[in-house]
């Protein structure tokens, strides 16, 4: 079993503290999911752990040895962002290669991308390419992957399909998710945290987030 | 590569017109002047012309191509080296360019 554990995570911005007091450990064989309100940091917690961030101070650790720039080593970490990062003018199966993953494997899960499988990345809509992205990074060969919101856009029959590749994947990986579509995050996840005032708590039941004011 | 199929159409477009630029400029002069030190002697506005419009695109990328950093991150490929082999990418094509112009008009690149 691999972990990848971050700690000690000191990030301001204009004099506004956002994380402070943070630890977190995922595991590969676990989905663990990040919950908070919105602009509590989840996204800026998961480019300080991808690298691309660089908070005032943050300890990443690939089981127990401290990593800079973890970027750098994407056999051990990949990450989704929340925008579209592919870019446009792409092919599916360039993308698939550049990534080392099969096409053959999306065109079983979702057959309508069999169709046209040489059409440029920016001619699928949004929710399509979205899909794609998450696909592709859950696929890419990687000891954990980092999703920021990779259940919203998507259809709920997507949704539901991803959850199976989500759990099916979660055997050789760590997979770290955030989203506000909690209900599809909990059915996923094995672990919770929750970012509250810019420290983490991790939720043993999900009545907690009630009481820490995440539910209505 | 794949990061400078992004922007190669402008960045040509631009490298053209400096060499049109520069191959009209030499042309003109060619006629009433006898001796010359080559082609790069007719370069240097056009070099900036480039060097601004290579600045302004680089901005360009930062501000809204930002998000597409993530997809070559995601391969293990650092901001800097990335933009930096691509704007190298895109001044020795000029260069190269700029050569071919020369060859033109029978003018070296540079001669002493």
């Amino acid at each position: 079993m691999k972990w990848l554990e971050v700690d000690s995570v000191d990030l301001e911005f204009h004099e506004k503290r956002v994380l402070s007091d943070v630890y977190m450990r995922f595991e590969t064989g676990k989905v663990t999911g990040i919950l908070g309100r919105n602009g509590c940091g989840k996204s800026c917690l998961m480019k300080i752990i991808f690298g691309t961030l660089q908070a005032r101070y943050s300890n990443v650790r690939f089981s127990g040895k401290t990593v800079f720039q973890s970027y750098r080593q994407p056999e051990k970490i990949r990450f989704m962002p929340q925008d579209s990062f592919i870019p446009k003018f792409l092919r599916l199966k360039n993308i698939f290669e550049l990534y080392g993953c099969d096409p053959e494997d999306l065109f079983n899960d979702f057959p309508e991308f069999a169709k046209d499988p040489d059409i440029a990345f920016g001619h699928y809509s949004f929710g399509q390419k979205r899909l794609l992205e998450t696909y592709i990074i859950l696929k890419s060969s990687s000891d954990f992957v980092l999703l920021d919101e990779p259940f919203s856009y998507i259809m709920p029959v997507y949704v539901e399909k991803l959850k199976l590749i989500i759990k099916k994947e979660k055997t050789g990986k760590g997979i770290v998710i955030t989203d506000h579509l909690y209900r599809d995050l909990l059915d996923v996840s094995d672990e919770l945290y929750m970012i509250r005032d810019g420290t983490s708590i991790p939720i043993k039941d999900p009545g907690e987030l009630r009481t820490f004011g995440y539910l209505p | 590569m794949i990061f400078y199929r992004g922007f190669w159409i402008p960045a040509s477009l631009i490298t053209l017109f400096c060499c049109l630029g520069a191959w009209l400029v030499a042309g003109s002069q060619i006629k009433d002047h006898k001796e010359f030190n080559g082609i790069m002697m007719f370069v240097g506005p056009f070099f900036w012309i480039k060097t601004i419009t290579n600045v302004l695109m680089l901005l360009y990328i930062l501000q809204f191509k930002a998000h597409e950093m993530y997809f070559y991150a995601n391969l293990g490929i650092r901001k800097r080296e990335l933009l930096g082999i691509a704007f190298l990418t895109d001044y020795l094509i000029f260069f190269i360019a700029i050569y071919l112009t020369g060859l033109s008009l029978k003018l070296p690149l540079i001669s002493f």
